[in-house]
């Protein structure tokens, strides 16, 4: 049985003034536990509305979610969900230390264990200098950081990561990724809703791709890697060479070489050959990774 | 005691500091202020002769400074300590952290409700036990119920408006003029007619002011008032716990 289910859900908006929105329609996603998904779309998608569903904040219109066969809400008000929200928002007179002890409690943290708890989490999202601030002085980086210390105070089965290194700096963007390494875990599922096509390409299982609040496609991340049809080489010499194994290549502005093969195989073959004719490939890259080709393909407008 | 009770205990502190630092202090700092201001005026006017405050002047002047002090902190206790309780967490999106965790929703604002409603009371009985210390004895217990009731009253239509919008102060504001509106033209109304029902749904203000009127002057309190008051707030209370259950939180 999956850990998480979503079977024809639909939401609309109905406000008292004006016309009706269709946020989400007809989405169905099975995710088992170990698995970590990504949810991809532009501005408007539906993305935040559907995490707000999978949490219980919000009633689907149509359809119906269930983590680990119960309601959202009801699954969530028993076991928690370890979540980091898109617009992260605490009083701002909290103090941080403080709104990780207060959040611990409600997380059921047992008191023993609390301050150990909050400890590690400060250190770990490397917050020890900011712990007796209030929430109002805290960066806009630093703020992110606590948001991400308080969704893992507990060992939850469902954690969500809305945007999760929205304001990070690319340290901290990258401290990021090797969390999600260490949370996966079996058992345990994981969604991760961001714009951010290379992070999600790097860290999930699988990227569901929507966009005007329906479902486009469902991209696997180990079967994308090798879909890629245009590639950057780098070359340090044999420009000439990589020209004569590759008709079509255009050379970029940074000096480096846009190359056009069928497969990867084609492509090593082309450039197996002019390495020996005397090209120095110094970095081969994929163009645009497949996730973020077949993003483009799949919101086309 | 279970887990989960132990859990609220905890919480209970964080928000009995919330309720009393950013709801409650400044009701009672002015309450507080304005009875110093009260007594320091006294004072002014001329030495109090011994025994002052056991004459009828001297018990006259306390009583009156007990209902100058809770006509600002009574009020404006349930005004600060219930406007927003459950709109402000949602309409600044603070829910959508708190709720991630596991905890009932209606059980949190119950919670933060009873002990807002805990501390007001205290706050009265302490102000009218100062007052009490200081000059003529007052009627600590029937202050603490007094303010308990209007709490009882005024706090859970507030805390009923707040499950429901984000204008919960515009419509209670929208409210309490109506109800003020309706008992002057309540005694002109035919019975059975319809506006003399419709007004039967607003606040019990009257009962609550006979109540209180009552009990400030340590009078027997009139039983049946007092059950109306209890019985419109525990209906509101009621029906803002059912909507915290069976609305979603986010809009």
């Amino acid at each position: 049985m999956p850990l998480i289910s979503f079977r024809g859900v639909g939401r609309t908006y109905r406000p008292w003034l004006g016309r009706s929105v269709r946020a989400v329609d007809d989405f169905s996603l099975e995710v088992d536990a170990g698995e970590v998904v990504g949810i991809a779309g532009p501005n408007g998608a539906g993305k935040t509305t559907l995490i707000a569903m999978l949490l219980g904040f919000l009633a689907p219109t149509d359809g119906a979610i269930t983590i680990a066969g119960l309601e959202p809400r009801t699954f969530v008000e028993r076991r928690g969900v370890g979540y980091l929200p898109e617009l992260m928002a605490l009083p701002t007179y909290w103090r941080t230390d403080n709104a990780l002890r207060r959040l611990g409690i409600l997380a059921g943290v047992p008191a023993a264990e609390l301050e150990g708890t909050v400890t590690r989490g400060i250190e770990q999202l490397g917050l020890d200098e900011h712990r007796g601030k209030s929430i109002k002085a805290l960066s806009k980086g630093n703020f992110q950081r606590l948001g991400l210390a308080q969704a893992l105070l507990c060992d939850n089965d469902v954690m969500v990561f809305d945007e999760p290194t929205h304001g990070l700096d690319p340290l901290w963007a990258n401290n990021f990724r090797d969390i999600v390494g260490e949370l996966r875990r079996p058992g345990r599922a994981i969604f991760i809703a961001s714009h951010n096509l290379d992070e999600l390409e790097r860290l999930c299982d699988r990227v569901v791709i929507i966009d005007h609040g329906r479902m486009q496609r469902v991209v696997n991340i180990a079967d994308a890697d090798v879909a890629a049809t245009a590639w950057v080489v780098r070359l340090t010499a044999g420009a000439d060479q990589l020209a004569a194994h590759f008709p079509s290549c255009q050379p970029r502005p940074d000096g480096s070489w846009l190359v056009r093969a069928v497969d990867l195989d084609a492509l090593n073959r082309a450039l197996g050959a002019a390495i020996g004719a005397g090209a120095r490939v110094a970095a081969v890259a994929p163009h645009e990774s497949s996730l973020e080709h077949q993003f483009r393909e799949a919101v086309r407008r | 005691m279970t887990t989960r009770s132990l859990r609220w205990m905890a919480y209970a502190r964080w928000q009995a500091a919330d309720a009393l630092w950013q709801r409650l202090a400044l009701p009672l700092g002015l309450a507080t202020l304005l009875t110093v201001a009260g007594f320091y005026s006294m004072k002014n006017m001329g030495p109090l002769r011994a025994g002052f405050w056991a004459t009828d002047d001297g018990v006259r002047f306390s009583a009156m400074m007990l209902r100058q002090a809770m006509s600002v902190f009574i009020p404006l206790a349930v005004l600060m300590g219930t406007n927003g309780i459950v709109a402000q967490d949602r309409q600044k999106g603070f829910f959508r952290i708190i709720f991630s965790k596991p905890v009932p929703v209606p059980g949190y604002y119950l919670s933060a409700y009873v002990i807002h409603a805990a501390l007001a009371t205290a706050g009265a009985a302490l102000v009218a036990a100062a007052i009490g210390w200081y000059a003529a004895p007052q009627p600590v217990l029937g202050v603490a119920v007094a303010c308990a009731l209007t709490f009882a009253l005024l706090g859970s239509l507030f805390f009923l408006l707040s499950t429901l919008t984000y204008l919960d102060g515009l419509l209670f504001i929208l409210i309490w003029m109506l109800t003020l509106l309706s008992r002057q033209i309540e005694p002109a109304m035919r019975a059975g007619h319809w506006l003399h029902t419709a007004v039967r749904v607003l606040p019990p203000t009257h009962r609550l002011d006979s109540v209180r009127n009552a009990l400030y002057s340590g009078q027997a309190w009139p039983a049946a008032d007092a059950w109306h008051v209890l019985g419109y707030g525990g209906a509101c209370l009621v029906l803002g716990l059912l909507a915290l259950r069976r609305l979603p939180l986010a809009r």
